[in-house]
């Protein structure tokens, strides 16, 4: 019997591109069975809470990637993720959430960040256009990923 | 950095504050010349985005404005809009909003003490290095605050932007069968924070104390979170509703926050500290006997007290939450009907980190005119202007870089909510 999987949408959809990631768990709702799908900020100790324990944790997180265009996204490994690799609201991110989570030995067994070049993020509700485009192709990975094998 | 005489602090981002900011201090010879917090606020954009919703849409859509504290903006909408209907919720569903409340208070307190302020006291840089070192200590504030977010998410339905709440009260509450679970945790989550109270009444703390009148909500008979009238360490007691004519906004320059002042009175504080003063005598006896233990006297005017405050705040808030489980009874239906009429009404509670206030004024529809929010943060901000202006002048001798940690720290005493009140922080000195 598979572990637990969980697919955490890491944002505030009243941040523009910041909320990619919840919309990426909004296209998922009712079409994943046996998967935990989560929201959350990207405070720490909720990401630790949400994955500890969790076979595979897949995390959709907006990220300020200037060298890329909007709406790129890319796939990192835990052992990828730098410090701070967020582009949340919030002084702590992502990055310290996976650093903590090493520390305290509380990484899933695998985690895969998938990361949403966002390019507005200040406040408002609503995608831009490119990275609302993103969001089927990244939530078709999201389902490849976490289909038992 | 220094040039010819000037000197220049330049602090890109203040860690550990929830969110980002700026704050620039100018000195020129041995004199601080001017201190500014920058601060960008967004609950000015949520007003506007709330005008022509519907009235029951606020709790939801301002519960958005932070994940650390989205109870409080709940609670105070839920507040004001039932105001403005001339309905008054209270009874079991008010008790029930009370038990909400402490769940964020233990988490956000936690979150704060462990995770951001607790390794300025340890000499650590940031909590992931305090965990290095003691992993203990973290996992401990861990389990502490996940019992916080779990008694959010059993009474809001998920810990981050509850969706359980509505005005009125609730969509569903709880049998008690569902609550027993919880009040085992919370028994050992007790202990937990006792531990907490000893462990930060240890920590150094730097001799400084302010004078700022203290403002706090107050209700007879309990230490006030969900409602209260407004009370000042300088004697004015006055109801929510005529808040706003001794709260006064103005603009400044610097900063999209407005500063808040006491009518005729100027600066003043709210959060942990201007409570403990002000209620002090309304905590459980749990939670007083472990303030005396902790030397807290019968008020805190050091703002790096404030976590000794925070600390016995959440014995409080647990202790208070073991009650009103045991004390649960469901309401008959979990919300009061609250028919819309046009009108203008006024909540407050206390957030985290302070009082948190909300108008609404509404049609005969039930459609948002016009709306106003009032966080903590802000109210606070010409109180940490001035303490840092003071601060900063006591230490003048440091060097560049311990003056901008230490007034990192300084500014974290406030824990200010930057969600709420900023994006946070760039820290520039400029010694002229």
């Amino acid at each position: 019997m598979p572990g637990r999987r969980v697919v955490i949408g890491v944002g505030n959809e009243f941040r523009r591109d910041d909320g990619a990631g919840p919309r990426v768990v909004a296209e998922l709702t009712d079409r994943l069975t046996g998967v935990d799908l989560r929201v959350t900020d990207g405070e720490p100790s909720r990401l630790l809470d949400l994955w500890t324990g969790a076979e595979l944790a897949v995390v959709i997180d907006a990220v300020h990637a200037p060298d890329r265009p909007p709406g790129a996204w890319f796939e990192l490994a835990a052992s990828d993720a730098p410090e701070e690799p967020s582009a949340g609201t919030h002084g702590v991110g992502l990055g310290t959430a996976v650093a903590l989570g090493r520390v305290l030995r509380r990484l899933p067994e695998r985690l895969v960040v998938l990361a949403v070049c966002g390019t507005e993020l200040g406040f408002g509700a609503g995608l831009t256009a490119p990275v609302e485009a993103a969001v089927r192709p990244v939530a078709a990975r999201v389902r490849e990923l976490v289909a038992p094998h | 950095m220094t040039h010819r005489g000037e000197r220049i602090l330049d602090v890109r981002a203040l860690a550990r504050v929830e969110g980002e900011g700026a704050m620039h201090v100018r000195v020129r010879g041995d004199r601080v010349d001017d201190v500014r917090l920058e601060i960008y606020e967004p609950p000015r954009f949520f007003e506007a985005f709330l005008r022509g919703r519907r009235y029951t849409e606020p709790p939801d859509i301002t519960a958005r404005i932070c994940g650390i504290c989205p109870v409080a903006y709940q609670m105070s909408a839920c507040a004001a809009i039932e105001d403005a209907c001339g309905i008054e919720v209270g009874g079991p569903i008010g008790e029930l909003r009370r038990l909400l409340y402490c769940g964020e208070w233990i988490e956000s307190h936690t979150l704060h003490i462990y995770l951001l302020h607790a390794p300025d006291f340890l000499g650590y840089p940031s909590a992931l290095e305090l965990a290095k070192d003691r992993r203990d200590l973290v996992e401990r504030g861990l389990a502490l605050k996940k019992t916080g977010n779990d008694l959010l998410e059993l009474l809001g339905g998920r810990a981050i932007h509850p969706v359980n709440v509505r005005v009125g009260g609730f969509y569903r509450a709880p049998a008690p069968r569902e609550l027993a679970p919880m009040r085992e945790r919370l028994r050992v989550a007790l202990d937990q924070a006792l531990v907490t109270v000893e462990w930060v009444a240890g920590f150094d703390f730097p001799d400084f104390t302010h004078d700022h009148e203290l403002l706090a909500l107050t209700v007879p008979g309990r230490y006030a979170i969900e409602t209260g009238d407004v009370v000042t360490t300088g004697g004015l007691r006055f109801g929510v509703r005529e808040f706003e004519e001794h709260v006064l906004e103005e603009q400044v320059p610097h900063s999209t926050a407005l500063h808040a002042r006491l009518a005729g009175r100027g600066r003043y504080l709210t959060g942990p500290a201007a409570r403990y003063t002000l209620n002090h005598d309304q905590l459980s006896p749990i939670a007083r006997q472990a303030a005396a233990a902790a030397g807290l006297g019968a008020d805190c005017r050091n703002p790096y007290r404030s976590v000794v405050v925070r600390a016995i705040e959440i014995v409080y808030a647990v202790d208070e939450a073991i009650r009103l489980i045991d004390a649960y009874e469901p309401p008959v239906r979990p919300a009061e009907e609250v028919p819309p009429r046009a009108g203008a009404g006024r909540g407050a509670t206390e957030a985290p980190r302070g009082v948190l206030f909300h108008r609404y004024e509404l049609d005969a529809d039930g459609l948002v005119r016009t709306a106003r929010i009032v966080p903590p943060t802000s109210q606070n901000q010409a109180a940490i202007e001035d303490d840092l202006t003071r601060f900063v002048g006591e230490r003048l001798h440091l060097v560049d870089e311990r003056l901008t940690a230490d007034c990192e720290q300084a500014i974290r005493n406030y824990d200010p909510c930057i969600s709420c009140a900023t994006h946070f922080l760039d820290l520039s000195i400029d010694r002229g």
